[in-house]
């Protein structure tokens, strides 16, 4: 055999294995998980998990960190990959407001609603290591009796916790830190007195925190309404929802499907939810939230609140 | 210790680390060799290839670079008198006689075989500080620490880098500038949101990006140096690098020099600590203390000194992985290539903090490779030396600008991974004039700055609401 046969011999078997290889991947379905937001937090954490249950389900699945608003919409203009990206109020309107970064879902064409992701509660902890006791009694008694009082929070929350230092007679200081993790971290090394925080299985887990209590009242704690009735924010919870990218009517039902299995059934995503006392998507829908809710929890994050308008002009895509 | 090392290495061996170790005393050797490169521009050239790798492979990766660097930098510096960085100076110095009395070989081999001993001797400090430090962080990093050592580490650049301090402190506050542009998100705000076009590039909302910064600012000052340092340069000596001694020769050589190398191996272990010139202090440190010491003792050699260039040599290899340190706990870059590392450790969406380190045994598994890779340089790099003859035959100039122009290439391929190519490319060329006046100045100190100032900012800002707010 010439030098020229066997050359062409590799090219044929190159040609039809990279076509059998390419032909392989056809028929996996596509979709991508899109973080926008840090890869140091519960986001990240999420993202890693649904990327790899996804992969585990036969989807061709990338994870990709867009990190924020802007180069998640450049992200959306330059990708043909269908993918989601999951949002909350919170970060939306921190978004608008502070970033002015504006994406519009119902108005924007390669983003469209999918399903509600999950629904969590805030909480409010201290440090076992401070020993003030672990009763809800010696804590607020705690709390009362300090001149002023230190805490630790994400940098985007709406409030300032004057409303707190009315009920207790004390000066309340909100220190912002960038994202929950840092916050975490400082309040761990004794920055602050108090943290308020989202209420994921991190801080059920971390042993010398002692969340007493939840916007739900969940595992045992207390509820904020009970225990703060005058506070603006104690009905404030994180409330994401997925948005599809360059999904077409079919691929949205097939995510929404998706998601609802990932969910309920993939171990690590469950332990995840299951430990904090998230409910998950299939969960919401049946309760029938939707985006419509997702724009009045975007408003409740609104620092200053919203005019009657305000959401209306969103939901246009309109900035005002 | 030796044991658990071949144990750890042989059960949770990976091909992909093992590649990945290559691949990094690969690039360091040829980092060290070619003048101008460094392990900063190398690192940087290569991203590409790291771009899927984990973060535990771009760490290996880069300790085999740095690594193998310092001791292939001795090797030009000793053969042809050409200084790297500011750690090859006593390379230059005495290397530089040794070879030109024939016993150049004897100075590299010492170098090579020291570089391992002082790999253990870096390994031991290692395991000895690890535990009191993860403590101190698990318990005591509060603001006000973390405050406290982010303006050491800021006026550690200002006041012991560079020709002045005052002219320093003009380049970082420069730095902090370039890096306060765009948004902040604590404190919240919007960096001089009235003169600069945010509506019109909204683009500047996310910052400069890092890596034209780095080619415009430090890497084209540097590079625009090179050019300056080989412009009228000639090799001194037509003497080609030889060497027919059998390696039991060498090993005895070291051996008549061991004391020399323990010394050198804990002053680079401990002063390699020094914020951002720990490399450099290290190895002349080492060399000063041995070359007095030789003085007083009457066996110092104006025609070259063994003890003192094996001190200095084994002390800026002993202090690679305890650089690595301060990155790997609280993420904080202690060299320019450490600044680029980090980025691409937050491009590949890593991050690195004493939490991952430890929860991902990072240390353990680090230091394996760390020994591993200096047995490798002497396996490998060391023969391979005999080749760096052909390098007089390059014209270094072209080759300088051979690597600007794939830097441009590289600035624009980054940018294309973030979406964002022409913002990329226009950031770099509209900094390279001021790259360019700044090109007699200390730019690290700029580039060190840009990264710092939003930490700066978050810890000031928490102390403040801590205390005074």
């Amino acid at each position: 055999m010439t030098l020229l046969t066997r050359l062409s011999a590799v090219v044929v078997a190159l040609t039809i294995f990279a076509g059998l290889s390419s032909t392989a991947m056809a028929e996996k379905k596509i979709l991508d998980v899109i973080v926008a937001s840090s890869n140091t937090g519960n986001n990240w954490k999420q993202g890693v998990m649904l990327q790899k249950a996804l992969t585990e389900r036969g989807y061709d699945s990338k994870l990709v960190h867009t990190a924020n608003c802007f180069k998640n919409k450049k992200y959306i203009a330059q990708t043909d990959r269908p993918g989601f990206y999951f949002k909350s109020g919170s970060s939306w309107i921190s978004d608008v407001v502070r970033k002015k970064c504006f994406i519009a879902p119902e108005v924007t064409k390669d983003v469209s609603y999918v399903t509600p992701f999950f629904y969590r509660s805030n909480a409010m902890c201290v440090r076992k290591s401070d020993n003030i006791g672990s009763d809800l009694k010696s804590i607020v008694a705690w709390i009362k009796a300090k001149d002023r009082v230190t805490i630790g929070t994400f940098n985007n929350l709406p409030d300032d916790f004057s409303d707190l230092g009315k009920q207790f007679g004390n000066k309340w200081k909100k220190v912002a830190y960038n994202g929950s993790s840092n916050t975490l971290k400082g309040f761990l090394a004794g920055d602050t007195d108090l943290m308020y925080l989202g209420y994921t299985a991190r801080e059920i887990n971390t042993p010398d925190l002692d969340c007493f209590a939840t916007t739900g009242g969940v595992n045992g704690t207390a509820k904020f309404a009970d225990l703060f009735p005058n506070w603006g924010l104690s009905s404030l919870v994180e409330f994401p929802i997925v948005f599809g990218i360059k999904l077409n009517a079919e691929q949205i039902a097939d995510t929404k499907a998706v998601m609802a299995d990932m969910m309920s059934n993939d171990p690590a995503l469950k332990k995840y939810y299951g430990t904090a006392f998230i409910p998950t998507a299939a969960e919401l829908e049946e309760r029938g939230l939707g985006l419509a809710d997702w724009w009045q929890d975007a408003a409740d994050w609104m620092p200053g609140g919203v005019k009657s308008d305000t959401v209306a002009n969103w939901k246009a895509g309109k900035l005002q | 210790m030796i044991e658990d090392g071949v144990v750890h290495i042989a059960g949770s061996f990976e091909w992909i680390d093992f590649i990945h170790v290559m691949g990094g005393i690969l690039a360091g050797f040829l980092a060290g060799l070619i003048p101008g490169i460094g392990n900063t521009i190398m690192l940087f050239m290569l991203y590409p290839f790291l771009m899927e790798s984990t973060l535990f492979q771009m760490l290996v990766f880069y300790l085999g670079l740095a690594s193998v660097s310092q001791f292939s930098g001795s090797v030009i510096a000793t053969v042809f008198g050409i200084p790297g960085e500011s750690s090859s100076l006593p390379a230059v110095r005495e290397g530089k006689r040794l070879f030109e009395r024939g016993q150049g070989n004897f100075a590299i081999s010492g170098a090579a075989i020291g570089s391992v001993f002082g790999s253990f001797i870096s390994v031991c400090v290692i395991f000895a500080i690890l535990p009191f430090v993860v403590h101190g962080l698990m318990n005591f990093y509060s603001a006000e620490i973390q405050f406290g050592i982010l303006w050491i580490a800021t006026c550690s650049v200002v006041f012991l880098l560079g020709r002045s301090w005052k002219e320093n402190a003009l380049v970082f506050t420069l730095g902090a500038g370039l890096g306060l542009i765009g948004q902040h998100n604590v404190p919240f705000f919007i960096f001089g949101e009235g003169y600069l076009p945010y509506d019109t590039f909204p683009s500047l909302y996310e910052g400069l990006p890092l890596f034209p910064v780095v080619v415009a600012l430090y890497v084209f000052p540097t590079l625009l140096n090179t050019i300056e340092q080989f412009k009228d340069f000639k090799y001194e000596n037509d003497m080609d690098y030889t060497d027919n001694a059998s390696p039991m020769v060498h090993f005895k050589h070291w051996w008549d020099n061991k004391w020399a190398s323990i010394r050198g191996s804990i002053f680079g272990a401990f002063v390699g600590l020094v914020p951002h010139i720990g490399t450099g202090i290290a190895s002349n440190f080492s060399y000063a203390v041995e070359k007095k010491r030789a003085i007083k003792e009457g066996h110092y050699r104006e025609d070259g000194h063994m003890k003192s260039l094996i001190s200095a040599e084994t002390a800026n290899n002993s202090c690679t992985l305890v650089l690595l340190l301060p990155l790997m706990l609280i993420g904080i870059p202690m060299s320019p290539s450490e600044t680029i590392l980090i980025s691409l450790i937050e491009m590949n969406s890593y991050v690195i903090n004493w939490r991952v380190s430890i929860e991902q045994n990072f240390f353990e598994r680090l230091t394996y490779w760390f020994v591993f890779i200096n047995i490798v340089a002497v396996i490998l790099c060391w023969p391979a030396v005999k080749y760096v003859n052909v390098l007089k035959k390059l014209n270094m100039i072209h080759m300088i600008y051979g690597t600007g122009i794939i830097l441009v290439g590289l600035v624009m391929y980054t940018g294309f991974t973030q979406y964002d190519m022409w913002y990329h490319f226009t950031v770099m060329a509209l900094l390279l004039p001021l790259g360019y006046i700044l090109r007699r100045t200390e730019t690290l100190i700029l580039l060190i700055a840009f990264i710092l100032q939003d930490k700066l900012l978050m810890s000031s800002n928490v102390l403040y609401n801590l205390h005074f707010g």
